[in-house]
């Protein structure tokens, strides 16, 4: 399945929650915030979205500081 | 001959500045004329713009905006009076924020914060000594007040959770996040956004240290979202926040700010 994540096509053997995504780029759930197609769902949502074939993921990354 | 004395049209009969002083403010001891300071002996023209000052007397509201509508241009500082802008903490990042939407002649700002400061804070914070201990939205209230005292100020003294942000920013066309914790950042940018689609969310990630200005970048999420920074480097130990690049990172977010806002007047 491809989808395009952060700008660049990739390959999963199969689908991932976006939950799932964060950990194997081994990032923080708690400060990535993941954009689907355009849109933010909610943080309570993250376990239960499977991006399908096509699909634009980014995942923003949240620092401390301000 | 027909001039413009502190915003007033006047039909002024007399030959120099100092004239005009003497007929319209005796006790002023500063005169601008078509915005550059003259002396008493400058030739006054017709058509001509005259701003009479006395040091230490604060301008009333007409005479503020007629300052800030000299400066920004008629429109700007119009749709600037009439907005309303929220921002949420007030730490490096928030209280710079204030200062700037201050000066800019915005018409409202929510200003939320639930700390005190801290003697840690001065480094980059518009605060002053003589203001450690205070709580933050006092202070910030006092500085702004200093630098333009016709903002409707709301200033609100809470800690922001997930609960809360569906109630706290109606009327906001820009919402403002300047917090410190990274969770923090992730929660409120995802909420305010779903909660108010109507607004503009600004953000920010990755503003710590003494890295290049030159990386930080202004990205767009969701519908409504902008965020800026470099979305790196994270304030640690051994990496600090800094008065030079934070107060970048917040100039960036209040001109996003700022350009939204005037969107329909900008030219690019």
């Amino acid at each position: 399945m491809e989808i395009t994540l952060n700008g660049e096509k990739v390959n999963l053997e199969k689908s991932y929650s976006l939950n799932q995504i964060i950990d194997i780029y081994d990032m923080n759930r708690e400060t990535v915030v993941v954009e689907v197609n355009g849109n933010l769902p909610e943080k309570t949502e993250y376990d239960t979205i499977y991006p399908t074939e096509g699909d634009v993921i980014e995942l923003i990354r949240f620092v401390g500081g301000g | 001959m027909n001039i413009r004395v502190n915003e007033k049209q006047v039909d002024f009969i007399g030959e120099t500045a100092g004239d005009v002083a003497a007929s319209y403010k005796p006790d002023a001891d500063i005169i601008i004329q078509n915005g550059h300071i003259v002396n008493r002996e400058s030739a006054i023209l017709d058509g001509d713009n005259i701003y009479l000052i006395k040091r230490g007397e604060k301008p009333d509201e007409q005479q503020m905006r007629y300052l800030l509508t000299a400066r920004h241009t008629p429109k700007v500082a119009e749709k600037m009076a009439k907005t309303k802008i929220a921002v949420c903490g007030l730490g490096g990042l928030g209280s710079n924020i204030a200062l700037a939407l201050a000066r800019m002649g915005v018409g409202e700002l929510l200003l939320i914060d639930y700390d005190v400061i801290e003697p840690s804070n001065i480094n980059r914070q518009q605060y002053y000594i003589d203001q450690i201990g205070m709580k933050k939205t006092e202070a910030t209230l006092e500085n702004l007040k200093r630098v333009n005292p016709y903002v409707k100020y709301d200033m609100q003294d809470v800690f922001i959770t997930k609960e809360l942000i569906g109630g706290l920013f109606e009327g906001c066309e820009v919402i403002i996040e300047a917090f410190d914790g990274a969770e923090t950042k992730a929660m409120f940018i995802v909420e305010a956004s779903r909660c108010y689609p109507d607004a503009l969310i600004v953000g920010a990630s990755g503003v710590a240290g003494l890295s290049s200005h030159e990386k930080f970048r202004v990205v767009s999420a969701g519908k409504n979202v902008k965020l800026v920074g470099d979305f790196e480097t994270a304030a640690q130990v051994g990496r600090g926040l800094m008065s030079t690049r934070v107060t970048i990172a917040a100039g960036i977010q209040a001109n996003v700010a700022v350009r939204h806002v005037l969107a329909d007047i900008l030219e690019d």
